[in-house]
């Protein structure tokens, strides 16, 4: 059996699984040894052809491997070469957008149809994250990662506005199963504070912003803009919570909860140095 | 009983001798030693039994029916002065390269179209790798590019899994596009 699916491509292998019980478990059971596996390391010849070397023969699908691709602008000039290359295509856990560094944002849909990874790591510049956010479709992601992160450089803010980043993140036509948290890392004091205002206006509204993200995490928040965060939950009349470590009595962090009518909970907590949103079911 | 010496294996005159090979049904086929010998386990045996192989009373194959058989000496016949295939894997996606087949091979498979299963059986116990690996390529051939549904239909497979157990492979499976 293996001698026959060895001779397929990913996408017919796993089909094959649809066949009988029998063939599920002999290609669930060898997987390493089919057409399925994922590249544990990505790099570039000097021609310009993407190569990768796979350092562990048995890795199943259903784990979650730690491969982290770093695009920088070279990468993706060198990819544009190659855009007809078979590549084995793995899905998205955590993607994380740097922006810091010029690249080729244009690239990025040629690229993602090409290859999908656990960990990503795109490098822009803050123009081609005006240009990404302002466009989502430029992300064709086939399954949803578990994480975004978005990281903010100090020096190089992007020009993208409060509401072009909510576009984004709830650009209808991303798949928004198992999306659970969106970090946006030095995203400036005044723009962190209206984007937490607004989830809080679109939770009351009962939009639906949970289907998208369950989880805002704002890691830029210094003490004085945490305190306008707190000022904002006691306006809200925000039921608070001092959350202390139990041996040591010392203060871990401040929650505030509120509830809406479908029982959804908008949730804020806030440390020392980040401020973390919750749009959740509340399960309690 | 006259026994002759199987020894000295490469020999052309040996080759040129007939074997009675006896498969599980009892069936007696007599064949050239230089034809039998395509198959690695035909070969070893030869080589084995040395001094003490009786050409006349038979190797026995008790994993192989007559008709398969018939059908795999067809095959050795016409690749008994053949070089050993190269079998080729792409480093990256981990595919087998296709082999390129002859004519005389593409009629062979259209012709035994329906024993592809039976013959690569054969000839992985036969240990005949130009015959298993060029089944195997013929019988992905048939389920490239077929539903499940087809491809149970055409080898009469039954449906076993049930629709949570199908709806949880295509659910793992994100590239699975059936």
């Amino acid at each position: 059996m293996l001698e026959i699916l060895i001779f397929l491509d990913a996408n017919e292998t796993e089909k094959c699984q649809l066949v009988c019980k029998k063939w599920n478990r002999c290609i669930d059971s060898n997987r390493s040894r089919l057409p399925t596996g994922l590249p544990q390391a990505v790099d570039f010849d000097s021609d310009g052809k993407i190569s990768y070397t796979t350092k562990r023969q048995s890795l199943p699908r259903n784990k979650i491997s730690k491969l982290s691709l770093y695009l920088t602008a070279d990468m993706l000039t060198k990819f544009e070469k190659n855009t007809k290359c078979q590549l084995v295509k793995i899905r998205v856990k955590f993607l994380y957008v740097y922006i810091w560094e010029a690249s080729r944002i244009a690239l990025l849909p040629d690229f993602f149809k090409c290859f999908m990874v656990d960990y990503a790591t795109i490098s822009l510049s803050a123009p081609e994250t005006d240009f990404l956010i302002k466009r989502p479709k430029f992300v064709p992601i086939v399954e949803a990662p578990a994480k975004l992160t978005i990281t903010l450089r100090n020096k190089t803010q992007t020009g993208c506005s409060v509401e072009e980043i909510l576009d984004f993140v709830m650009y209808p036509n991303f798949p928004n199963l198992n999306r659970h948290a969106l970090e946006l890392q030095y995203l400036d004091q005044e723009k962190s504070m209206t984007l937490i205002e607004k989830i809080f206006e679109l939770f009351q509204q009962n939009e639906d912003i949970g289907r998208y993200f369950q989880r805002f995490d704002f890691q830029t928040l210094e003490w004085a803009n945490i305190n306008r965060v707190q000022a904002f939950a006691d306006a809200a009349q925000m039921e608070k919570t001092i959350i202390a470590d139990g041996e040591n009595e010392g203060f871990l962090f401040v929650r505030y909860n509120v509830t809406r009518a479908d029982n959804w909970i908008f949730q804020l907590e806030i440390t020392d140095d980040d401020v973390s949103v919750y749009v959740k079911p509340n399960n309690n | 009983m006259a026994t002759e010496s199987a020894n000295g294996v490469s020999s052309p005159e040996l080759n040129e001798r007939d074997v009675v090979i006896t498969t599980n049904d009892n069936r007696n086929f007599t064949v050239k030693i230089g034809v039998a010998r395509v198959s690695k386990t035909i070969n070893n045996m030869i080589q084995d039994l040395g001094e003490s192989l009786d050409l006349s009373s038979g190797i026995p194959l008790p994993n192989v029916d007559g008709p398969i058989f018939e059908k795999v000496l067809e095959w050795c016949e016409e690749h008994k002065n053949a070089p050993e295939i190269k079998v080729e894997q792409d480093p990256h996606t981990r595919e087998r390269k296709w082999f390129t087949m002859t004519e005389w091979e593409e009629e062979y498979f259209r012709k035994f179209l329906s024993h592809l299963w039976d013959l690569a059986m054969a000839a992985n116990y036969l240990e005949i790798p130009s015959l298993y690996y060029y089944t195997c390529q013929k019988l992905a051939e048939r389920i490239k590019g077929r539903t499940p549904e087809q491809i149970r239909e055409m080898f009469g497979i039954e449906d076993d899994l049930t629709e949570e157990e199908k709806a949880e492979i295509r659910r793992t499976n994100v590239w699975c596009t059936y």
